[in-house]
């Protein structure tokens, strides 16, 4: 049974704005990453999945539920963590989180020791008692993350949970989404237009553009190997782009890199010997991945036949 | 803070954009010198000096930094408690003509939703008092690639849209200084891909652009230099890999995959510039204090014992590792 | 030999380690009802600031002890008169804290406290964006705004029936002997329900109706305010104009004048309002005034909620 299944899904604002058109899917629980390439579909893809929206045609289901009839089912196995302020600034975390807890269907003591654990994992159990005005970005950013695991959810939402905060405070975000999709075992998807996080966390990836399904894939395949060798060296890049080229490589450089096609193993070797030989300084090999970004790119990054 | 950096030493490499305050040097586009900016008791800016000229640089530092308050002190908008801001030889507060020179592209919402995208260039057009309005604002809306909707209210666009829009009234006016607060906040992959060809084309045109963000992905994209402010106070300045090089206190750490890790790693730890090798989880990590002379060993300890490099990695040289050792002190 | 309640990591002979690492939940899973009964709960504690820090609770506090006061002086006065024999029940008989006055006495309180909180209670939500983390969960919209309102109804039944109930005892224990006394109480029993129960039906949902559709407090609290007073004045005006017999049935679009009214039918006495005086309707029109009006507030804000979003 998969996670969630899409089929022909659309939806349409108004008549005129189509978020969404006839995406059909499957998705297995992992840490999946969705992108948009513009325009809403991401956030209008989450709303769907948690009933706020209804679908205009075609069918969602999540964890065999259908989104359409079993809602309020579904909801009770989903956490959600919207983009946006959604906390009362007079409130204490643990006031907020409880009362959610509540109204997640658990009863109260169960709700008050969750709480308590889940501020307790999210890094908040010293401020916890303290009204959430007075809590920095990334504190409220932990809240939200509270309220939607502290009903041990199936299924966690998170719309752009690193919105506002400062690389610091990013990384801790990001570590915290990772652990909860290994260690906590929870199936995660992060919406996000921030494709260095998702490559960071995410093992799977889906992209949508202009409301179609762009690519669903595991990440990993959209960051192969394209049989480049990028090649940089502190000083002298011209030289070695010689060298190599006089060696017979196809060589073409870009920006502070050197980029080489690989012609099997040897080539490794060659670039190494040329480097020696000039006595330059190298500072990376690394064998050229496709990266997230090329995906939305208009035309593919500049390269030598490989 | 800036202490451990050696001031003597200047980069090898001086990336477009950076031109150092000097007496009689150049008239850089954008010139700070020893200014501050304080509130009561909290000082936002604490006595920063720079000068900015043509080249894209980009201004990083955590929330709260002042990185706002120093985009608006270039503007002219905010007075400097002490210290001078100058915008082409010019004071940039209280005086009108020099804003002729400057965009300011702000933070928030600084649109009115019932506008269309045409009209609110047009305002502005009208407010910088320009001659051929029209022509103008024509310009504007093409160079962002809003023609096709540009006759629709602003309210109905989109996050990509209201920027870009923001832009086109910031460049009306064709000032050879750009400031953008945030610029790419909320944007997606292809919006982002757009508007960073948009400002690397501009910047070959002679501009100056200064753009502030927390976020290094993207700055690390688009920034040919970068100034790092940390709690009012200028941390670094430059290009980052430089800024990088000279963090002498803090040993480089390399990845390494070869044919032969181990024999390598034994060869390595026998070369003076190697002091520590780790060969960890299939991965063999080598950290270094003497960059230059690492960098150079490397290869030659590999051909010496015939050992194929697949790999070469260095793990702190991102913006982000940069940053972080910045900031965190 | 130490113990916890979280689950064993590593154990030996020589120590344990228990593992603090995040534990699902498998506990029960109460649902709908039992989420739209806490939710009913935090409403009605909202309504009087509890759990809310002290400032919140100096107005709903403060309204609510002012018709306890007049109740306890109506209860002075009913000993007092006892005291005084013949002279003393004429006093009593003329004294405005009886139960048929009584709601117009402490109506003023009623509408102020429906105007202050209605709008706390509702606003806040919508202000700050929570509406999502409730709706994204196993309660539904309608769920929402009936336990919130429930919540408000409440709240005010406790601010009206409370001084019933001390003026009633009071006025039990004065009498000859309780038993002399309840059985002279004992048949206003079922007006009082009836009175408080839709007093605080209408007024509640008023207030709920008016703060569902406006996040900000000012404008809520003046528009509930505009809402009780505005049709009162209209149809003060309007009902002398010739609309022939019609013009006699604006009054119950007035919600004040409804439960004047109706108030006037279940006490047997005048009304306050010299427009229902005049207009002389019969009780069951004003009874059936009084529900339709609460089921349409009702119903408008569940639309509210329904077509929000969020």
């Amino acid at each position: 049974m998969p996670l969630i299944a899409l089929e022909a899904l659309t939806k349409r604002y108004g008549g005129s704005v189509t978020a969404l058109d006839g995406l059909t899917l499957e998705l297995e629980p992992g840490i999946i990453g969705l992108v948009g390439a513009n325009g809403a579909g991401k956030s209008t893809m989450l709303k769907l999945l948690l009933g706020l929206l209804e679908p205009t045609s075609g069918s969602l289901k999540v964890l065999d539920m259908d989104v359409r009839t079993q809602g309020p089912q579904i909801r009770e196995f989903v956490g959600y963590m919207p983009e946006h302020d959604c906390l009362p600034p007079e409130s204490s975390a643990t006031d907020f989180v409880g009362h959610m807890a509540q109204m997640s269907g658990l009863p109260r003591t169960a709700a008050r020791e969750r709480t308590a654990e889940v501020l307790r994992h999210v890094g908040l159990y010293e401020e916890r008692y303290r009204a959430i005005g007075g809590y920095s970005t990334g504190m409220k950013q932990r809240v939200k993350l509270a309220q939607a695991l502290v009903h041990d959810p199936r299924l966690l939402l998170l719309d752009e949970p690193t919105n506002g905060l400062d690389p610091a405070g990013r990384d801790e975000m990001l570590d915290l989404v990772r652990r909860t999709g290994t260690e906590f075992g929870i199936a995660v998807i992060l919406a996000s237009h921030l494709l260095g996080e998702i490559e960071r966390v995410c093992n799977y990836l889906v992209a949508i553009d202009n409301g179609r399904l762009l690519r669903a894939a595991p990440l990993g395949t959209f960051t192969e190997h394209t049989g480049v060798l990028a090649v940089e060296v502190e000083e002298g890049r011209e030289q070695l782009a010689g060298a190599l080229s006089r060696n017979g490589l196809e060589v073409v450089e870009d920006g502070r890199l050197v980029l080489v096609a690989l012609q099997g193993e040897g080539t490794y070797d060659i670039v190494r010997d040329a480097v020696v030989d000039l006595g330059l300084p190298l500072v990376r090999i690394e064998q050229r991945r496709h990266s997230l970004e090329d995906l939305f790119r208009d035309e593919p990054p500049e390269a030598p036949a490989a | 803070m800036t202490d451990t950096l050696t001031p003597e030493t200047t980069p090898t490499d001086t990336p477009p954009g950076w031109v150092p305050v000097q007496p009689s040097g150049p008239v850089p586009a954008l010139a700070v010198e020893h200014v501050s900016r304080w509130y009561g008791n909290v000082v936002a800016v604490n006595d920063i000096t720079f000068g900015l000229g043509p080249g894209v640089t980009g201004l990083l530092g955590p929330n709260g930094a002042g990185k706002t308050t120093l985009l608006h002190l270039l503007a002219g908008l905010l007075q400097p408690s002490a210290g001078t801001v100058t915008v082409a030889g010019e004071r940039a507060w209280m005086n009108p003509p020099v804003y002729r020179k400057l965009g300011l592209v702000p933070e928030r919402e600084a649109v009115y939703p019932y506008l269309t995208g045409r009209e609110f260039v047009l305002l502005n057009a009208k407010l910088q008092g320009l001659a051929d309005v029209d022509a103008a604002v024509d310009r504007a809306v093409l160079t962002v690639d809003l023609a096709a909707a540009a006759h629709r209210p602003i309210g109905t666009y989109s996050k990509g849209m209201r920027q870009r829009i923001k832009l086109a009234g910031a460049l009306v006016h064709d000032p050879p200084i750009l400031l953008l607060d945030e610029p790419f906040n909320g944007m997606d992959p292809r919006q982002r891909l757009h508007m960073i060809e948009l400002l690397r084309s501009m910047a070959a045109e002679g501009r100056t652009i200064l753009f502030s963000s927390h976020i290094l992905e993207e700055v690390e994209r688009l920034a040919d230099s970068v100034l790092v402010i940390y709690a009012g106070r200028l941390a670094a300045s430059g290009d980052f890999r430089s800024i990088r090089r000279l963090m002498t206190d803090r040993p480089h750490t390399f990845t390494v995959r070869s044919s032969n890790d181990r024999r390598l790693a034994s060869a390595l730890l026998g070369d003076p510039s190697v002091f520590g090798a780790e060969l960890y989880d299939g991965v063999l990590s080598v950290r270094t204090s003497d960059f230059g002379a690492f960098t150079r060993s490397v290869p030659r300890v590999a051909r010496d014992e015939g050992i194929t490099l697949f790999e070469l990695l260095p793990t702190d040289d991102s913006l982000e590792s940069v940053f972080s050792y910045l900031v965190r002190r | 030999m130490t113990a916890s309640n979280a689950p064993l990591r590593a154990s030996g002979p020589g120590g344990s380690i228990y593992d603090l690492g995040y534990q699902g939940y498998s506990g029960p899973r109460l649902g709908r009802a039992y989420a739209i009964r806490a939710l009913f709960g935090h409403t009605l504690r909202a309504a009087y600031g509890i759990g809310r820090g002290g400032r919140a609770k100096i107005i709903p506090f403060g309204l609510a002890a002012l018709p306890l006061l007049i109740a306890a002086i109506g209860v002075g006065i009913a000993a007092l008169a006892k005291q005084a024999g013949e002279l003393g029940s004429i006093v009593e008989e003329s004294s405005p804290i009886r139960y048929a006055a009584f709601s117009g006495l402490i109506s003023t309180f009623v509408i102020l406290f429906c105007a202050a909180q209605g709008p706390e209670l509702l606003g806040r939500d919508q202000r700050y964006g929570v509406l999502p983390l409730y709706f994204s969960r196993a309660l539904a919209r309608v769920d929402y705004s009936l336990a919130k309102i429930a919540g408000m109804v409440t709240a005010l039944l406790v601010l009206i029936v409370l001084p019933y109930i001390v003026l009633f005892v009071g006025r039990v224990f004065v009498a000859d002997s309780p038993v002399d006394g309840l059985s002279a109480e004992l048949p206003s029993v079922p007006p009082l329900i009836a009175q408080s129960l839709l007093t605080a039906g209408v007024l509640g949902c008023l207030s709920m109706v008016i703060s569902a559709h406006t996040p900000r407090r000012a404008y809520a609290t003046v528009g509930i305010i505009a809402a009780l007073l505005i049709p009162s004045i209209v149809v003060a005006v309007l009902h002398e104009e010739a609309f022939g017999g019609l013009g006699d049935y604006l009054v119950l679009f007035s919600p004040t004048d409804v439960l004047d009214g109706l108030n006037a039918a279940l006490f047997d006495t005048q009304p306050g309002s010299p427009v229902v005086l005049d207009i002389d309707l019969p009780g069951y029109a004003y009874l059936a005034a009084a529900i339709v009006m609460t089921l349409v507030f009702i119903g408008l804000t569940v639309r509210r909620y329904q077509k929000i979003s969020a």
